[in-house]
């Protein structure tokens, strides 16, 4: 069985007649990055703020460490750290001062948490700026450095890389990247540009218009995603000497006894087929593996695509 | 009545004294709940969970300790879980590496062996087959290198060697080569003697698979090879003007097994950089490439000069 840190059950939150999220079951593994990928308004946030008890949940559960999350608030959010849209920060302190306030209140699990975090996220220790000073991509990095100032096992982080540069944005993907990597911490992401999920996630939950249309690790989508000609033949060897020979193929791999892969699609397969026919290598099958993220989610979301 | 006065007075101090001792310790008593709480799931293998402690807390210093206890196992256990992944990834990728020339390699013999061709075509598959082999040799050859090196049951001889001297030697051998490749070159090696220490094997070892690198990968026809010193470090320099490498692919090259030329029909294996970099750092040394695509690539090798 798979270790869920956070699972929920049909969770959904109605305003009057409008479902703004609907029966959303979401599985989030530990050690992993979960990206919650949607659009706009399609519910991220909301999902979010209800495992988070920032908002009321109209039905459903929440399991936080394998355990509902009702009643046992005050046990559970001390092992989460979030942020959710922008963190309310002292204008008139500096970053460091500002973390500090947060440490004393709730507790550390180090004597230098503070500098750890800021190390983590690239920001100085004991700074003289002033938070009212800092930019945009300054804020975030410092609202994402209170998220993680308690070393917490669980990251809920939405939107991160909104307001950064671009290089600002590669940067904030590879420290979370590292706090899984190295940190061992689950990381829930929302985001709703795709490139984005794409690179950092390792699995991922689509969201559209408060509905979880897809679950799937990241790596299955990947597979879809290579393009290539999977060739079983009855022998791989008198296969490739025909494939190199007659059809100067060169860009392959042999998978199995009886799987090849050819990289260039663009090979008249009828031609290869009669080639090993007729050299008595029996064909078994040749399919055409060619899809593409973009192509996938479009066809998940009905259409439109993501972003 | 003065007397009174005081036992009263006595009283009241001893009850508020009471009083604050039985607050603090159930405040102390409920700390030592959650430590509990932790403890116990920190023992079934939750290495993420932390304690948190306030400046206040007496019991502080334990709750750092146990973090701290947590964060060291933590982070060795996920080195291990790393190595054992690289080390997956590698067989499998292995596992193609070897059946894919194996397989075709025996399809030329059986044409061969059972008369298909005569003649001069004969002659041709033979070389082929010939040739493919070689290069299976090879690419065992430098995998069984690499898992020496990287299992640390290499044994390294330093030595005192003058490192001019011995460029010199190992690029004498190299000029027929370049120039039967088609490469021009230039060699900067400066004339004064630079003792240090050594492994002299290894050392030609680097300078080998750069420059084969060089003629393999690089698609130029010019090969510059530089030594120069300052006060602290050795930086010996290979550089070639061919195709580049792209900013993609440039901070992968010394993974092992990584190939920039994506199509499995190159001649490489993979290794050679790898392999490079793991004798370098043997000699306490740093190997780093920069490269415009289009204009070229430089690998520098960066010595200590106090070994």
């Amino acid at each position: 069985m798979d270790d869920f840190v956070i699972e929920t059950r049909k969770l959904t939150k109605t305003y009057g007649d409008q479902t703004a999220v609907g029966k959303v079951d979401l599985h989030v593994r530990k050690g992993r990055i979960y990206g919650l990928l949607g659009r706009n308004g399609a519910g991220k946030t909301t999902i979010m703020k209800m495992i988070l008890g920032l908002t009321s949940i109209t039905s459903g559960e929440v399991d936080v460490f394998g355990q509902n999350i009702k009643g046992r608030e005050k046990r559970v959010y001390p092992r989460i750290g979030a942020i959710i849209e922008t963190p309310g920060f002292y204008p008139n302190l500096t970053g460091t001062e500002n973390l500090e306030i947060f440490a004393k209140l709730r507790g550390t699990a180090s004597p230098d948490a503070v500098k750890n975090a800021l190390e983590i996220v690239g920001l100085p220790y004991k700074d003289k700026k002033l938070f009212s000073k800092y930019s945009l991509g300054m804020k975030q990095r410092l609202g994402i450095a209170n998220a993680i100032l308690h070393d917490p096992e669980l990251l809920i982080l939405d939107e991160p890389t909104n307001g950064l540069d671009p290089i600002g944005i590669a940067e904030v993907r590879e420290f979370i990247k590292n706090l899984s990597a190295m940190r061992g911490k689950t990381i829930l992401i929302s985001s709703h540009i795709l490139s984005e999920i794409a690179l950092l996630a390792d699995d991922i939950g689509i969201i559209d218009h408060g509905v979880l249309l897809e679950e799937s690790s990241m790596e299955e989508l990947k597979k879809r995603n290579s393009k290539y000609i999977l060739l079983q033949v009855s022998d791989v060897s008198k296969a490739a000497l025909i494939l190199e020979r007659g059809f100067h193929v060169k860009d392959y791999s042999v998978q199995d006894d009886q799987t090849l892969r050819l990289y260039d699609t663009s090979l008249d397969m009828a031609a290869v087929n009669k080639a090993l026919v007729v050299q008595d290598v029996a064909v078994i099958s040749s399919q055409l593996c060619n899809d593409t993220l973009e192509d996938y989610f479009k066809k998940i979301t009905g259409g439109e695509g993501i972003a | 009545m003065e007397i009174n006065t005081y036992l009263f007075l006595a009283l009241a101090v001893t009850l508020l004294i009471v009083v604050l001792l039985i607050a603090k310790l159930r405040h102390i008593k409920k700390q030592l709940a959650l430590i509990k709480d932790a403890m116990d799931d920190i023992k079934c293998g939750n290495l993420n969970r932390r304690v948190l402690a306030k400046e206040s807390d007496m019991t502080k210093q334990i709750c750092y300790d146990i973090n701290e206890i947590a964060l060291c196992n933590q982070t060795r256990l996920i080195q291990h879980r790393q190595a054992e992944q690289a080390y997956k990834r590698l067989m499998s990728s292995l596992s193609h590496d070897v059946k894919t020339p194996l397989a075709s390699l025996v399809g030329y013999l059986e044409a061969i062996e059972s008369g298909i061709v005569t003649g001069e075509e004969k002659d041709e598959y033979i070389r082929v087959a010939f040739d493919k082999a070689q290069h299976l040799k090879y690419f065992v050859e430098s995998l069984f290198e690499w898992v020496k090196l990287d299992a640390g049951e290499q044994i390294f001889h330093f030595e005192q060697f003058d490192l001019n001297e011995l460029s010199r030697n190992i690029m004498t051998d190299w000029i027929l080569i370049l120039e039967n490749s088609g490469f021009q070159y230039e060699i900067d090696i400066p004339e004064t003697e630079y003792i240090m220490q050594i492994d002299p094997n290894a050392y030609t070892r680097i300078l080998n698979n750069l420059l084969q690198n060089v003629i393999t990968h690089s698609k130029g026809d010019k090969v510059v090879v530089s030594i120069s010193e300052d006060e602290e470090q050795v930086q010996i320099t290979v550089k070639d003007n061919g195709k580049g490498i792209s900013s993609d692919d440039l901070p992968h090259i010394f993974e092992r097994m990584y190939q920039c030329d994506h199509s499995r029909s190159g001649k490489g294996n993979g290794l050679g950089l790898s392999i490079a970099k793991e004798l370098v750092s043997v000699h306490k040394g740093k190997i780093t490439a920069a490269s415009t695509p289009g204009t070229g690539t430089a690998f520098t090798i960066s010595l200590p000069k106090a070994l």
